[in-house]
């Protein structure tokens, strides 16, 4: 085995000389003392400090003798594997191993250390001393971070954006896409589509636009008439003015007074007095008296419902109704066929489904226990119809009629052949059926105006009699309740099931059907307030009103 | 008297920063918008321009900086810098309207408060160290206490030598295992090795001594020392002051671990600041940029 062992020497201005002895043996030993393979003066080696022997061709193993150890590579090591192009520190020394030339076994370079700065504690400066000197770099991490950010957070959005078909692909991939920018929780209604941002945002840099709501609420109904009242920005402005998405699960409808008060407080002036409606602003400290529509009918007997303030003097229901409420709310109960019997509002009145209205009260199975349409003493079960008068006036011909040729009534007055017995399908000569039929003409007469005028209809129904050629009957006058009370607002009884009924209906001492029982707004202020009410339920105006008016309700 | 930048020119920057922190907040107070506080009212739009503005001209004094050796203009600079960059967490704050998610928006505000929390640091390491740094050097200079570690060294090296090759080598590994600057975590710990050094150096002493009888339980460095100068006075004095020698080394080393510590940490904040700012300069365009490309 034979070891090249070249010695470089710096000189000054940057030159370089080298010496080269050859040490013949198995094993190179490295070290300060005599006798040593390579001898190295250094006080930081030891006197034995290393040895490298050979493994196979150009690989050798170099083993500490020392416990300091020796530094391979960069590495503090007490055995390593080396071959040519190793680095091998001991001391102040640098050994590098070189591919050995024609003849040798093995070759080292030896030369001393150059420390980047050859001032005091050169043994320590080529390490870092400051953060500058270190792999961290501000720089680096600026770069990379503001490319990460641009390129995720705009660059791929925008791209998705502009390459069609590219955001659905990002969207179904794990990379960022413009969700990312969303602000903030759609409302609830709008999720289904809500991933696909270009829905609603339908160009880059522009508003949203009407259009892109109308895909969707295109029966929705403006305020009111623009033009009517000379109101352009009624329709000039955008919906989303209004209507913000991504604030939130229901935050897209605007619920607060100041939306109304705006032009409310002085709707008159704003207008140009053509509207109708009155002005108002709070409900607590700035509305007019509720108005209710009543009932009623033009000179051609048409419907024509009118609209009353509750607090007006012409508050006068009109329904031909004849009711009078404190009667059936007797406490103590009412005569019924069936003995004693107490009614109460939901007797008569049952809620829709929704709870919104009510139910039409119906005769035959709220009113008809007691106010029987019976007629005829002998026949005690049957009842007229609750129907047209020509109906029931048929109805009393045929049922006289087949008494008078049955025969078998038993009526004083009446004649003999109605009185006589007969045996089923026996036959009656001509006169004696024309007297039959005579007096069972005039018999469903008498019964009709005593139903019609006496003892039944006229009870609850306003009734005339009118003659028709020589013939007379009866007209009763149509009978009709509002139905909406309160056309403007919206009311349900639903929320309100917590109340009596009696709490805001007066009926309990309405002894006219003239009354009318539907509660003003004191009652309503008992319990509601204006959008800042602290001691009462704060309401605002959307709380009873809508916004955009279905055209039915003008 | 040495003017702070905090105190430079009578407080005016924190001031400036206070009626700025002021005014946003009797504004966001007094507004009552119809959706709630957040940034796409006109309160929003303003407390956001108001905040990108400040952002960018904040940035800019980092670029500044490096162009300025004046001290007095630059500690204004700084004085501003540090009040209105506080100031922008309340701005930022309000312009949200307290609507935080997860997306660039909140990016962008968690980075401005990652960056503006790492200034409060710097502003604590800029008021706190150097008083520490001198009073570490005490007197003397980086420079001359690595001089004087090189130095006993070598009259370390050469006293062991003559003490036998087991007390060289002990030597040789005590400097191979005192390790001074180094990385990131080497520097911000101060870890130099001298006392891991002077361990090692203990214990093998230790097992030098477990040759000979075993009679003390916890013996002293010295009485080790003594115990294997036993052999001969001369020795013995050599040994001990082989020992002084260490010791005094491991101290100088320690102290400029130390000074390199200081040094590291009143740097590192500026690793996360500096990256951190232009992270949410490119957060900050994207918000800007997406909240109006889908407006």
């Amino acid at each position: 085995m034979r070891w090249l062992l070249r010695t470089i020497k710096r000189k000054s201005k940057g030159n370089v000389s080298h010496v080269d002895e050859t040490y013949e043996g198995g094993v190179l030993s490295i070290g300060r003392s005599a006798g040593q393979g390579l001898f190295l003066s250094d006080l930081r080696v030891a006197l034995e400090h290393a040895r490298i022997r050979p493994l196979k061709a150009n690989r050798f193993r170099i083993e500490s003798l020392i416990a300091s150890g020796i530094r391979v590579d960069g590495s503090l090591e007490q055995a390593a594997g080396i071959g040519p192009g190793s680095v091998i520190e001991i001391g102040q020394n640098h050994l590098t191993l070189v591919k050995p030339p024609a003849g040798y076994d093995g070759a080292i370079e030896i030369s001393e250390i150059v420390r980047k700065d050859d001032k005091a504690g050169a043994q320590y400066t080529n390490r870092a001393f400051t953060l500058k000197q270190t792999k961290l770099s501000k720089r680096g991490l600026s770069w990379i971070l503001f490319a990460v950010l641009i390129t995720t957070a705009l660059a791929i959005p925008i791209a998705g954006h502009f390459i069609p078909g590219m955001s659905g692909k990002l969207r179904a991939m794990p990379v960022p896409d413009d969700g990312q920018w969303s602000a903030g929780t759609l409302q609830a209604a709008h999720h289904f589509f809500g991933e696909d941002c270009s829905t609603c945002h339908t160009k880059a840099f522009q508003m949203v636009k009407n259009e892109a709501c109308e895909a969707c609420h295109s029966v929705t109904p403006d305020h009111a008439d623009a033009d009517k009242f000379g109101l352009p920005e009624l329709t000039e402005t955008r919906c989303a003015f209004c209507h913000k998405d991504h604030n939130g699960l229901d935050g897209l409808v605007r619920t607060d007074q100041k939306l109304c008060q705006d032009c409310h407080t002085n709707l008159d002036e704003r207008s140009n007095q053509k509207t109708t409606l009155r002005n108002a602003a709070d409900f607590d400290t700035n509305h007019p008296e509720f108005s209710v529509e009543l009932a009623g009918w033009d000179a051609e007997g048409n419907y024509t419902p009118r609209v009353e303030p509750l607090n007006s003097d012409l508050l006068v229901e009109d329904s031909n109704l004849k009711f009078p409420h404190d009667v059936h709310l007797d406490p103590s109960g009412l005569s019924a066929p069936s003995g004693k019997r107490v009614l109460n509002c939901d007797s008569c009145h049952v809620a829709e489904p929704g709870g919104a209205k009510m139910e039409p009260v119906d005769f035959e199975t709220m009113c008809q226990d007691c106010h029987q349409l019976a007629f005829d003493q002998q026949a005690p079960g049957r009842q007229v119809v609750h129907g047209k008068v020509s109906e029931v006036l048929y109805m009393l011909d045929e049922f006289y009629a087949n008494k008078a040729l049955t025969g078998g009534y038993e009526d004083v007055a009446a004649p003999a052949v109605v009185r006589q017995r007969r045996r089923p399908g026996a036959r009656l000569n001509r006169s004696e059926s024309q007297e039959a039929l005579a007096w069972a003409r005039g018999k469903a007469r008498r019964v009709g105006q005593s139903l019609f005028e006496g003892q039944a209809c006229s009870v609850c129904h306003t009734v005339n009699q009118v003659t028709n050629g020589g013939d007379i009957s009866w007209s009763v006058e149509p009978v009709r309740v509002a139905g909406h009370w309160y056309k403007k607002a919206v009311f349900t009884h639903q929320k309100h099931l917590t109340m009596n009924c009696v709490e805001c209906h007066a009926a309990e001492s309405s002894s006219s059907s003239d009354d009318v029982l539907m509660p003003d707004i004191a009652n309503c202020r008992s319990c509601h307030g204006g959008e800042h009410s602290r001691n009462k339920l704060a309401s605002t105006c959307i709380s009873c009103h809508v916004y955009h008016i279905p055209a039915s309700q003008p | 008297m040495h003017e702070s930048f905090l105190t430079y020119a009578r407080y005016r920057w924190l001031w400036v920063g206070l009626l700025l922190m002021a005014a946003s907040l009797i504004a966001y107070i007094i507004h009552d918008p119809f959706d709630g506080p957040n940034g796409g009212t006109w309160l929003g739009y303003t407390l956001g321009t108001v905040g990108a503005l400040l952002i960018f001209w904040l940035t800019w004094f980092g670029l500044r900086k490096r162009t300025y050796s004046a001290s007095s203009a630059l500690r204004g600079w700084l004085s501003a810098h540090v009040f209105l960059g506080t100031s922008l967490i309340l701005i930022a704050t309000l312009h949200t309207g307290f609507q935080f998610g997860l997306n660039i928006h909140t990016l962008a505000y968690t980075l401005m408060v990652l960056v503006i929390l790492s200034g409060f640091f710097g502003v604590f390491v800029y008021l706190r160290f150097p008083n520490l740094i001198t009073r570490n050097r005490s007197n003397t200079s980086r420079e001359s206490m690595l001089e004087e570690i090189d130095a006993l060294d070598q009259e370390a090296l050469s006293l062991s030598d003559k003490l036998g090759p087991k007390v060289h080598g002990m030597v040789l590994r005590s400097i191979e295992n005192t390790r001074i600057g180094g990385g990131v975590w080497s520097q911000l710990t101060a870890k130099d090795g001298a006392q891991k050094a002077l361990d090692t150096t203990r214990e093998m002493l230790d097992k030098l001594k477990d040759q000979g009888p075993k009679t003390q339980e916890m013996p002293t460095m010295f009485a080790m020392v003594d115990f294997l100068a036993d052999a001969g006075g001369d020795d013995a004095d050599k040994l001990r002051s082989l020992m002084d020698m260490l010791q005094r080394k491991k101290t100088l080393s320690s102290k400029v671990s130390k000074d390199i510590q200081y040094q590291a940490l009143m740097e590192i904040w500026l690793y996360v600041h500096v990256p951190m700012t232009v992270a949410l300069l490119a957060a900050l365009i994207a918000h800007i940029v997406s909240v109006f490309f889908y407006w």
